[in-house]
């Protein structure tokens, strides 16, 4: 289905105008093919027992209004038209009839028992959650999801994969059109098998966030200090990529902490889980930097330089994806300086920038600057301990449980030396090591 | 010494003190900053409801023009959920409330035949407390932060990580709590001890009977948001651990003090809403309101429904089932009182005689709008279902057809109700139904498509979302463009009929049943110095 464009009325200001210009400008992505997706009118399509059952009960529920109101307001409509002055129509002066008062409250109490009934054994099945095949823990963070497989080592964060630059549109002369999965992309997919019970157990780490998968028919809180239950069950025959996005309001990026599940048969997720939970992930950062050629690039050439296994390059681009398992033997590494800004460079963009921005300067008043700041020039235990534990009562959180060493020692060490910042001295791992 | 450039500024108003002399009014700064007639108040507040109505507007004319396509254009998200927040703050609480107030303070007195509200100095201050109230919740842009941005409902731990704004909104609010609670004890006591000799409580018009009801609704809720609230600035500087996990503390428990406020408010705006249909429906059908007992019993067992639903509004925090089922039963059985008032109307309407004046055509916009709403409702109180639309546009579609549709259109059909016995002009009726057809349609074309977008799974209180959701944002940013627009016709009628126009009756419509329509228009300063006799 394609759905007629809107044309914008003459602009009148100029705030109206740059909406005219800003709607051009998408048509002309749109009929480039960048941006094709077809809009709905109705849930997404169920892929597990629970969503198909509230997809049914919605319908039920939605055709039951109609009706009422079809016929409530025939009523009245037939009234406006028979019953008007303009013809005469002489007023009748009834005002009451108990009678009538008693059907009309009865007859709608039995219509609500005929939907609360349906609605009864959808919501106890709904919060059934025991015989689960396997569990895992997923937890919200200002702005991003960390998932743990109970079951076995498996755990990592997702974070949104969808590039800056499509999101940034205020220059519209350097903007580029948003791509066909915009703001549903991450870095590393919850991985989930096919016709195996999978419960959830949701919690959260700084604010309420919700996480919410559509086509699954689930949607549960993520509370700090609660951990709640749901469960789903996706049909055999259905796998593939499902994309959902936090639902409860979690501060500035709360739009931009998308959820995508991939759902695979059970063998290839044992194989998955065999393997130690990596090659999806690889996957799934192939798909990211897909069409990005500065990104391919900048693969390629720290491939090259590296000349070492894939593992290590995707280690480089995208350091949330060892989170799940870093390497032991890192450690033991002599850490130059060139190195610890790259990598620091690296878990800034992911971990850093969307509070305190690319610039690193910050949003005055709700986001200290990391540029020229005196906590972050200043006494280095201190700015290790801060960024390591948090700040209590602010958005700070605590990054010890997020970041391994090298990565600790190389962000710290970035921030130290960017953005204009020259304090000169590094963070190595064994700094951090040391306060763990 | 302020008091001379206020005269000075007003002016205007001294020349047309001149016509009504004999009602020995004060004048200039005395006659509106220290103002006891409850008639002056009435104005004030109605004046500075739809002030906060334009504003509140921009505000959502921001995050429409944001929302018109994918991607950052304007604002970034930080300046965004200000602006929710914000907007929602403002409707509620400074263009919806005091608007009703401003009703009721022109309205009760009139029309239950007392010569004024039962506590005229407090009734100054609850309304000026009001200016004072906004202009700090305001000020709050301008400190380091910015606005609150954690959405109107304050959601803890997310208010907690707040700058300093979070503070000033929460002497806003109970600066707001104190004001609503003295203009709802003003209420009670005129309704229950001024009424003109004969009116019993069942012979009270159905707009007073709505009020009353929901004055009872403000003294027993306002003070729970103000704890709720206060808790907060504990947590916030005090060291108390009330909503936060890592001391004891539990960050539902904010939600739940929060909606056991929140859900009676809703009642809050809506019950007077109703009254003033009922008011308009029977005068232009030109029958008795039907089932009029019915509908004072049906507003009083919404009231009290209001008060076991809170949780609805919570029904993802991950409750246990039984929670669950209690709360979607009690939610469900609000229709069944709802659905009563809906039916009674129609049925006034049924075999009357009906015009279709301006205020006829927005009370049964209202009815017909409103009920889009109310069945949304219901589709909402479906626990299961609930966990889909949830926190998304569905919801917002649905609090905007009860809300917009609801409160707002009804008070815009009770101004031009009562706006000839105001002001003693009758309005222009070609421009009052341009007005309503065109803030009908924009309206729909704004929120209806939002249905869609909800049920298609975009979330609320998004600065930006997927491509997918682009067509139907279109479609709701033009409408809102078009609603706003189309409010500035509103203005331009109310200034141009208080300015002059055809003088209006006594009766002002066709054999009007009320007290309000044994006055002269305009209604005299001082009116029912005797009281007036009911049959």
């Amino acid at each position: 289905m394609v759905f007629p464009r809107m044309v914008f009325p003459k602009p009148v200001k100029t705030a109206l105008n740059k909406l005219a210009v800003a709607s051009t400008l998408l048509t002309s992505a749109l009929f480039s093919g960048l941006a094709q997706a077809e809009y709905r009118l109705n849930f997404q399509d169920p892929v597990t027992s629970v969503a198909r059952e509230i997809y049914d009960l919605h319908m039920l529920i939605f055709w039951i209004c109609v009706v009422i109101f079809v016929v409530v307001f025939g009523f009245m409509f037939y009234s406006i038209f028979a019953h008007r002055k303009s013809k005469n129509y002489e007023a009748a002066q009834f005002s009451h009839s108990t009678k009538v008062e008693v059907i009309w409250t009865v007859i709608p109490s039995i219509i609500l028992v005929l939907m609360a009934w349906p609605a009864t054994l959808v919501l106890i099945d709904m919060e059934d959650t025991t015989m689960s095949d396997l569990t895992i823990k997923i937890t919200g963070y200002q702005w991003k999801w960390g998932y743990e497989y109970l079951d076995s080592d498996i755990s990592f964060y997702s974070t949104l994969a969808t590039p800056r630059e499509q999101i940034d549109q205020f220059d519209e002369a350097n903007a580029v059109p948003p791509g066909e999965n915009y703001l549903l992309e991450v870095d590393n997919y919850l991985v989930v098998p096919s016709g195996r019970k999978v419960r959830a157990l949701i919690t959260a780490n700084d604010v309420i966030h919700a996480w919410w998968i559509p086509a699954f028919g689930t949607k549960k809180d993520a509370i700090p200090g609660y951990i709640n239950e749901l469960w789903f069950n996706v049909d055999e025959g259905k796998e593939g990529l499902y994309r959902g996005q936090c639902a409860e309001l979690c501060g500035k990026d709360h739009a931009f902490m998308p959820i995508v599940a991939k759902v695979v048969t059970g063998e290839e997720f044992d194989n998955w889980v065999a393997s130690g939970g990596t090659s999806f992930a690889a996957d799934a950062i192939a798909e990211a930097v897909d069409g990005l050629e500065a990104a391919v690039a900048e693969v390629a050439e720290v491939a090259e330089q590296a000349g070492d296994a894939m593992a290590e390059v995707v280690e480089a681009v995208v350091p949330a994806a060892d989170a799940a398992a870093p390497e032991p033997t890192v450690s033991a590494k002599t850490w130059t300086k060139d190195e610890l800004m790259e990598k620091g460079a690296a878990v800034y963009q992911t971990r850093c920038q969307a509070c305190h921005g690319p610039d690193g300067k910050g949003l005055p008043g709700a986001f200290p600057a990391i540029a020229g700041s005196e906590v972050v020039m200043g006494d280095r235990d201190a700015q290790i301990d801060l960024v390591m534990f948090g700040k209590a009562g602010t958005a700070m959180a605590a990054f010890a449980g997020q970041l391994s060493d090298e990565e600790m020692a190389g962000v710290l060490t970035y921030q130290r030396n960017a953005f204009g910042n020259n304090v000169g001295d590094v963070v190595l791992p064994a700094d951090i090591k040391a306060k763990r | 010494m302020s008091d001379t450039a206020v005269a000075h500024g007003h002016d205007h108003a001294h020349d047309h003190d001149h016509d009504h002399d004999h009602d020995h009014k004060p004048t200039g700064f005395r006659r509106w900053f220290m103002s006891t007639n409850h008639k002056d108040i009435g104005t004030l507040y109605l004046i500075f409801s739809l002030t906060m109505l334009f504003l509140g507007g921009a505000m959502a004319l921001v995050i429409r023009a944001e929302l018109f396509q994918p991607g950052l254009q304007f604002v970034d998200p930080h300046f965004f959920n200000q602006m929710t927040t914000m907007h929602a703050l403002i409707m509620v609480f400074g263009a919806v409330m005091p608007g009703f107030v401003g009703f009721a303070n022109w309205m009760v007195p009139l029309m239950v035949g007392a010569p004024d509200m039962a506590l005229p100095r407090m009734n100054n201050w609850s309304f000026w407390i009001l200016p004072f109230a906004f202009s700090i919740l305001l000020l709050s842009f301008f400190v380091p932060g910015g606005a609150p941005a954690a959405g109107w409902t304050l959601y803890a731990p997310l208010t907690v990580q707040g700058g300093m704004s979070v503070d000033m909104a929460i002497v806003a609010i109970h600066m707001m709590g104190i004001s609503s609670i003295m203009g709802a004890i003003n209420i009670i006591v005129t309704t229950l001890n001024m009424r003109a000799p004969g009116m019993t409580l069942m012979k009270m018009p159905m707009f007073v009977w709505t009020w009353l009801i929901t004055a009872f609704l403000l003294i027993a809720v306002m003070p729970v948001f103000a704890g709720a609230v206060t808790m907060l600035l504990t947590d916030r500087h005090f060291g108390t651990a009330f909503f936060n996990p890592a001391g004891g503390g539990d960050p539902v428990l904010f939600q739940h003090i929060f909606w056991f406020f929140g859900h009676p408010e809703v009642y809050i705006m809506i019950l007077p809403a109703f009254g003033i249909i009922s008011q308009i429906i029977p005068t232009f059908a030109r029958k008795p309101l039907f089932g009029y007992s019915s509908m004072v019993f049906a507003t009083a067992a919404i009231a009290f429904l209001s008060f076991i639903v809170w949780a609805h509004h919570m029904f993802t925090v991950g409750m246990p089932l039984q929670g669950e089922l209690f709360f979607m039963y009690a939610t469900m059985l609000i229709s069944v009182p709802t659905g009563v008032k809906v039916f009674n109307w129609v049925t006034t309407m049924w075999r009357g005689s009906m015009t279709f004046e301006t205020p006829m055509l927005y009370a049964i916009g209202v009815v017909f709008l409103f009920t889009m709403g109310g069945l949304s409702g219901l589709m909402l109180a479906i626990t299961p279902a609930d966990f889909q639309y949830h926190d998304t546009y569905f919801v917002v579609a649905h609090f905007h057809y009860v809300l917009f549709s609801g409160a707002v259109m009804a008070m815009m059909g009770g101004t031009f109700y009562w706006l000839p016995k105001w002001c003693g002009h009758m309005y222009n009726e070609t421009l009052g139904k341009w007005h309503f057809w065109l803030t009908t349609i924009f309206f729909n074309i704004t929120f209806f498509p939002q249905h869609f977008l909800g049920l298609a799974g975009m979330p609320r209180r998004y600065a930006d979302y997927p491509i997918q959701f682009t067509e139907f944002n279109q479609w709701s940013t033009v409408g809102a463009f078009g609603l706003g627009i189309s409010q500035l016709l509103f203005v331009y009628i109310i200034v141009s009929t208080v300015r002059g126009g055809k003088k209006a009756t006594t009766e002002v419509w066709d054999n009007p049943e009320g007290l309000e329509w044994t006055v002269p228009s305009p209604a005299p300063f001082h009116t029912f110095d005797e009281p007036p006799v009911v049959k």
